[in-house]
C-alpha cells in the first residue's frame, strides 16, 4: 500500500495503525520521494488533459500523439 | 484526532528522511532520489502552471493560436518525459548505474525543446507582461530540468 493511501485511509477515519511511522517506510527507505513521483506523475497527466482539451477545441490533433483509430 | 495524525506522520516523514542508509545501494541515498524526485515534481508543477497561463492567455487573446500551439506542443513533450521519468525513477535505487542514465535521457530528450521554444517559439507573443510571465515559467521548468540534470549525472557516476 502506497503512502498516498494510507493517508487517505487515515483522512476517511481509519483507526490508529500501530508503529505507522516503521509502516509508512518503505524496504527501500523512499518513502518522501514516493510522495513527490505520485505528485508529479498526477500533476503531469492534469497537463496532458488540459493540452488534449485545448487542441481538441481548436479541432487539431495533439501533435506527437498517436491518432485515433478510426472506426 | 486527524490533525494529531497528520503531525505525527510529518514527523515520521522528516524523520525517515534523516535516516538515508536502509536498503539503499552505496551512491544512491534516500537524500539523492528524493532531490532528484523533488525535480522532477518542481518541474511538473511549473509546466503545469505554463499550460494553464498560456491556454487563459490564448482565450483572452494576448497570445496567438501559433504559439500557443507551440508552446502547448513543447509543455506536452514535457509533461510525457515527466510521467517516464516518474515511472522509472521509482525503481531508481535497485538500478544499475547504466538504467539510471536511461532516466537521465528522458530528461536530457526535453532540455533541448525547452531552450528552442524559449529562443524562438515566443515571437508572436506582442504584449510584453505576458510575455514576461511565459518566459518567467518557462525558465523554471528549464532550471528544475537542469537540476534533475546535475543530480542524475551525479547519481549515474
Amino acid at each position: 500500500m502506497d503512502p498516498l493511501t494510507i493517508i487517505a485511509l487515515i483522512n476517511a477515519g481509519a483507526p490508529l495503525i500501530s508503529n505507522i511511522i516503521t509502516f509508512f517506510r518503505h524496504k527501500d527507505g523512499t518513502v518522501t520521494a514516493v510522495v513527490y513521483l505520485d505528485d508529479a506523475d498526477g500533476t503531469a497527466t492534469a497537463t496532458q488533459t488540459a493540452i488534449g482539451q485545448w487542441f481538441a477545441s481548436k479541432g487539431k490533433p495533439v501533435p506527437g500523439a498517436a491518432p485515433l483509430a478510426s472506426a | 484526532m486527524k490533525l494529531l495524525f497528520t503531525v505525527v506522520l510529518m514527523f515520521g516523514l522528516v524523520a525517515c528522511q534523516k535516516n538515508t542508509t536502509v536498503g539503499t545501494p552505496a551512491g544512491v541515498s534516500d537524500a539523492t532520489l528524493t532531490k532528484i524526485a523533488a525535480a522532477i515534481d518542481d518541474v511538473a508543477k511549473s509546466n503545469k502552471a505554463l499550460t494553464d497561463f498560456v491556454i487563459a492567455q490564448n482565450a483572452a487573446g494576448t497570445i496567438p493560436d501559433a504559439d500557443t500551439a507551440n508552446i502547448l506542443t513543447v509543455a506536452n513533450k514535457v509533461a510525457g518525459a515527466v510521467k517516464t521519468a516518474t515511472a522509472t525513477t521509482r525503481a531508481f535505487t535497485q538500478m544499475t548505474p547504466a538504467q539510471r542514465g536511461n532516466v537521465l535521457s528522458v530528461i536530457q530528450a526535453v532540455i533541448g525543446p525547452v531552450n528552442d521554444a524559449l529562443t524562438n517559439g515566443l515571437a508572436g507573443i506582442k504584449n510584453s507582461a505576458t510575455l514576461a510571465k511565459v518566459t518567467q515559467i518557462m525558465q523554471a521548468i528549464q532550471a528544475g530540468l537542469n537540476t534533475a540534470q546535475t543530480i542524475l549525472v551525479a547519481a549515474t557516476n
